[in-house]
């Protein structure tokens, strides 16, 4: 490893009576009794403390010896945890060492176990400078003088431990030197579930040879981002274990909402489109509905470079200060759009970006006039994830935060973007933003093992030297199972723990890493588990969809037995010891996968489609004969999207027919009392847009059994989106666009005809495809969502299980 | 606090608890839209305690703040239905639409039997403005409460809005029915007359109690005013039920209207089919009817 430095002549560490007789050996713990003593300062920081106590608690389980802690070393050696008076006396330094790392020195009469720890005493350990609650954001208006809101994503106070003392962000080298000092003695803790995530060895005696070995992370940042850690000691500890943390705090917020949050009154800083603010989802405090800041308002200009200086003020200590785009970001104010800067030339991860970073470089200028030296931060992210086009190179003061998926198939474009960002930005610091979620509930994945370890090696490989932070998202439980907050951890441990040692060696030897894992962790059983991991990468890797329906997505049918039956060979070999509960913990995490075909079937309503022998004129007109007169039955109404109630007001009809030349047309009346306020700021004119979706619209969703799945968005105005989010597009026929869409507007009713062609034969009852319709209402000033079969969770997609069956005959 | 009540809020908390549990693994297991429907159910069959306790559980795990505000606007209406006023007012404070949070305040207000204080907050308010889906509702509520201040004209201009948010025959019955009685009870005779002549007309609901009622309300004025002869016409458009109360509630009426008019005779041949199939309830006020006419 190259980050290693170790003296050649004092690089092994020996073991009880495997010590050669000609190399003085420190002697811990001999038969069981203990021989030393850890001396842990009396004004130590609580994490070195805890360092010590740790140190205690695991060398006991391995050779039942309680070594005393002590504040003074006595008569015993001694093991001096964290830098002190006497590490000093003893020459040992930590002048030469980088970011949070640790040196362990085994002398011939002591250990000395000390790192660079660091808990930005400027920031309160448990964040309540500010206080706590609705106090936090009173204080910090009081302080900044302007109705903006607070920095709350600086640190989260839910990450401290209050019994601990410290937060799980904090930079901790001398708990990290223990840890990998217990390491070395062969202690590995692989899973946050105590009983069985650790492995301990046993050792009657504990001896060692002189030695020093230094470790430094080559991220200063590895933030594993979830909350809630500071309520569970172990699984806090076991994150520190992982010797995630860092010496700073790179806050790469959404900064401008932060500036508009609180100003709902300021029409000037706000995005328009057809003549209302742009809305992008419920605001944090009154729950009004959130607007979007225009970026190229002057006036927000000018008050995020307030906001920063005010921030960098009370908080000096944070080295990137944070101009941020809002989350959510897909509609352009109407102006900026009249005057060039929506460039859809660009693809979506691209046409926003010119007009991002105009305003990142603006409000650079305006923060260094008047504090010049400032370092910043500003994201790759969203519509404007590719870099700019119009700026040559990014500012070496603008470190710039990629986010990107490395868990997906699909990770070679986030692979080739970065390549493009470190040209643009060539002397910028690099941050990364890591969307390990998987596993995150409103994704709806099923427990199947996202094993990457290919794609995570080729990602921490290309980091170049520059990079100082990376972030993960990662799953976390919504059932609060064994108490822990990261989610599923049988399947998804190993992924954090290779992350973790990755973030402080990029070239870490991958294959031994495993083979170290597969040994340790599952003894006999270790082969088997091999192929099962192995196993559920390839099934992973596989670049289909993530959500697995009953015709679609990267799980197959026979994939899940398959798992079962290594699973069972490898609890065979395993047997009931602790190997075999491991095994029989992932066994029990994925049992759900058994019922999961069987289970996909889709729940909502079999919904009829006539047939008729004549195609009439697609032109948005439900009032026409091809229409009228027909049996009650053949139309079907919208409930509330997630109580599934049927409204008595606005209410919305579908109707399905299927054409002689094979194509389907569809037929959506929504009523509407406030025709006058439909929310439609895309034009007709506009093909594909993302705005469509903060405009009233309907939404038609099918699925076929061949596993096509094509989604038709048509606002009031006759604009349309339709996409398909089938596996390989390429596969997909044309005729999945809509061939015709036409709406009407009526005094009291606004209607839609789509009709979509090629898709085949008329679907039967044995074979349905299938179906959904949504409408969106905003006309009523409150959002309002229906469903032709609800999806129980206000939402639109990711609910294929929640379709309806559309059927034309019964065979 | 009593004993009483002290069960009542170990029985409440008792109940959340289990219930919050069940929903905590319910939502792994069942889907929300089920769940709702399910305690929609409970409230639909006057469930109340219960329906108020499953739709304040569901409302902790809403997936939005429509939904939210949604469950726990039943979650009131069940817990004013099962007069646990304290606890509809604690789960009033947490709705998070601002419409339906006040809309709750004037079905609690009204419980409460506060009219006074519902329109002293309510009545500059233009409900019409508010979310369709409560328009309705909340003109009918405060209608109501002017109804209750005897305030009838301000009344009947919240029904004549409210009329034109009724999107259902039950609905637009239903607000005829109460503008009805406003105008009786203000002695407007010939406007309440109108009124339920046009409840007569809605044809869905033909046969239905709420529309005989209008049909008795609209004879009845005309035998006030001595059309007799109208007045039994009126009650022509009852078509009378096979047995029962719907059976015998037509032939009282128009016992009363020959009996009003002189005709003993025929009032007491009315009277007498009325107790053919007259429930228990009718049957001594039938009883004594046929003996004062004796």
């Amino acid at each position: 490893m190259r980050n290693v430095v170790m003296h050649r002549w004092l690089l092994m560490l020996l073991l009880g009576s495997s010590l050669p007789l000609s190399v003085r050996a420190v002697e811990l713990v001999r038969d069981g009794r203990p021989l030393a003593e850890i001396v842990v300062a009396a004004d130590a920081d609580p994490s070195v403390k805890t360092a010590g106590c740790e140190l205690q608690k695991y060398l006991k389980k391995m050779s039942g010896a309680e070594l005393p802690i002590v504040v003074q070393p006595g008569v015993a050696t001694p093991i001096y945890v964290g830098a002190c008076e006497h590490t000093r006396k003893l020459g040992i330094t930590l002048d030469d060492v980088r970011n949070d790392g640790f040196k362990i020195v085994v002398g011939d009469r002591h250990v000395a176990l000390l790192g660079r720890d660091q808990c930005r005493s400027a920031i309160p350990r448990d964040n309540t400078r500010f206080g706590q609650g609705a106090s936090v954001l009173k204080n910090w208006q009081k302080l900044a003088g302007k109705p903006w809101d607070y920095p709350y994503i600086i640190r989260d106070p839910r990450n401290f431990s209050p019994e601990l003392g410290f937060h799980v962000q904090d930079a901790n080298g001398t708990l990290y030197a223990v840890y990998e000092f217990l390491e070395q003695l062969g202690m590995r803790w692989f899973m946050p579930v105590e009983e069985i995530g650790l492995v301990i060895p046993e050792k009657r005696d504990i001896k060692l040879t002189p030695m020093v070995l230094k470790r430094e992370p080559f991220l200063a940042c590895r933030l594993l981002l979830l909350v809630g850690f500071g309520k569970n000691i172990p699984e806090f500890l076991w994150h520190k274990y992982l010797r995630q943390g860092g010496v700073f705090d790179p806050f790469p917020s959404h900064s401008s909402e932060l500036i508009t949050e609180c100003q709902h009154d300021r029409p000037e800083l706000f995005g328009f489109a057809g003549g209302k603010p742009i809305e992008t989802g419920r605001r944090r405090y009154d729950h009004g509905p959130r607007h979007l800041p225009r970026l190229s308002s002057p006036q927000l200009r000018e008050e995020l470079a307030e906001y920063l200086i005010k921030f960098h003020d009370a908080f000096p200590e944070v080295p990137y200060l944070p101009i941020g785009q809002p989350d959510g970001w897909v509609v352009m104010d109407d102006r900026d759009v009249a005057a060039g800067w929506d460039k859809k030339e660009e693809g979506h991860r691209g046409r926003f970006a010119d007009y991002k970073w105009d305003f990142v470089l603006n409000v650079v200028n305006r923060v260094s006039q008047q504090r010049p030296g400032l370092k910043f931060c500003a994201s790759s992210y969203g519509c404007a994830k590719n870099p700019p086009k119009l700026i040559a190179t990014i500012p070496a003061e603008i470190a710039v935060n990629l986010s990107q998926n490395s868990t997906l198939p699909e990770f070679g474009d986030d692979l080739a973007r970065r390549k493009e960002w470190l040209a643009k930005a060539p002397h910028s610091d690099i941050f990364i933003y890591d969307y390990y979620l998987s596993h995150y509930p409103r994704r709806s994945l099923v427990p199947v093992p996202a094993i990457f370890t290919a794609q995570m090696e080729k990602n921490f490989r290309t980091l170049p030297e520059r990079c100082r932070t990376i972030y993960a998202e990662l799953s976390w439980s919504t059932t609060r199972q064994h108490g822990l907050v990261v989610g599923f951890p049988g399947i998804n441990h190993l992924m954090i723990y290779l992350h973790a040692k990755f973030t402080w060696d990029r070239n870490l030897d991958v294959q031994a890493t495993l083979a170290d894992y597969f040994e340790k962790f599952y003894g006999p059983a270790s082969k088997e588990m091999r192929e099962f991991f192995e196993y559920a990468e390839a099934v992973w890797m596989r670049p289909e969809v993530r959500e697995i329906t009953a015709t679609g997505g990267f799980l197959k049918p026979a994939d899940v037995p398959k798992y079962f039956e290594i699973l069972d060979r490898a609890k065979a070999r395993a047997g009931d010891g602790i190997y075999g509960k491991r095994v029989q913990f992932i066994a029990d995490e994925i049992a759900p996968l058994k019922k999961l075909f069987s289970e996909l079937k889709r729940t909502g309503p079999y919904v009829r489609l006539f047939p008729r022998d004549v195609s009439p004129q697609v032109d948005g007109d439900l009032a026409k004969p091809f229409w009228t007169g027909q049996l009650a039955a053949e139309k079907m109404w919208l409930r509330d999207c997630a109580t599934g109630v049927y409204p008595d007001i606005n209410t919305t009809s579908a109707a399905f027919r299927w054409l002689p030349d094979s194509s389907l047309l569809v037929g959506i009346v929504c009523h509407e009392r406030r025709m006058n306020r439909l929310r439609a700021s895309t034009p007709a004119s506009a093909k594909d847009d993302h705005a469509i979706y903060s405009d009233d619209n309907v939404e038609l969703h099918l699925e076929t059994p061949a596993g096509y799945r094509a989604v038709v968005v048509v606002n009031p105005n006759g604009a349309v989106r339709d996409t398909c989010v089938t596996p390989n597009v390429a596969d997909v026929p044309e005729a999945w666009s809509a061939e015709r869409v036409a709406v009407r507007k009526l005094s009291d009713r606004w209607t839609v005809e789509i009709k979509i062609k090629g898709l085949g034969e008329m679907p039967t009852k044995s074979y349905p495809w299938g179906v959904n319709v949504f409408r969106q209402r905003q006309a009523g000033g409150e959002e309002e969502a229906y469903a032709l079969s609800p999806t129980g969770t206000g939402s639109f997609i990711n609910a294929p299980t929640k379709m309806g069956n559309l059927y034309g005959r019964a065979k | 606090m009593n004993a009483m009540n002290e069960r009542r809020v170990w029985f409440w908390r008792a109940c959340c608890a289990t219930l919050s549990l069940l929903c905590a693994c319910a939502a792994v297991m069942a889907d929300f839209t089920d769940e709702f429907q399910s305690a929609l159910k409970l409230f639909g069959e006057s469930k109340h305690a219960e329906a108020s306790v499953q739709f304040a559980a569901l409302a902790v795990r809403a997936p939005t703040a429509g939904s939210k505000s949604v469950s726990l606007r039943y979650a009131v209406l069940s817990a004013i239905s099962a007069k646990q006023l304290a606890k509809a007012e604690e789960l009033l404070a947490q709705i998070p639409r601002e419409s339906t949070k006040k809309l709750c305040r004037m079905n609690l207000l009204l419980a409460q039997r506060q009219p006074q204080e519902l329109v002293k907050c309510f009545k500059d308010e233009n409900l019409t403005e508010w979310s369709d889906v409560h328009v309705y509702d909340a003109l009918m509520a405060r209608g109501q409460a002017f109804r209750s201040l005897r305030q009838f004209a301000e009344a009947l201009k919240d029904f004549a809005k409210a009329e034109e948010f009724a999107t259902t025959p039950n609905k637009q019955t239903h607000v005829l029915n109460l503008a009805g009685s406003v105008l009786i009870e203000s002695g407007e005779d010939g406007r309440a007359l109108t009124v339920y002549r046009r409840m007569k007309g809605i044809s869905s609901l033909k046969g239905y109690g709420i529309i005989n009622d209008a049909i008795i309300s609209a004879a009845r004025i005309l035998a006030k005013q001595g059309k007799y002869k109208e007045a039994l016409r009126e009650m022509d458009g009852i078509t009378p039920a096979i047995s029962g109360y719907w059976h015998a509630r037509p032939f009282i009426v128009r016992a009363e209207i020959h009996a009003a008019q002189g005709r003993k005779a025929e009032a007491i041949e009315n009277y007498n089919k009325a107790l053919q199939s007259a429930p228990d309830d009718l049957r001594g006020s039938i009883q004594a009817a046929l003996e004062k006419l004796r």
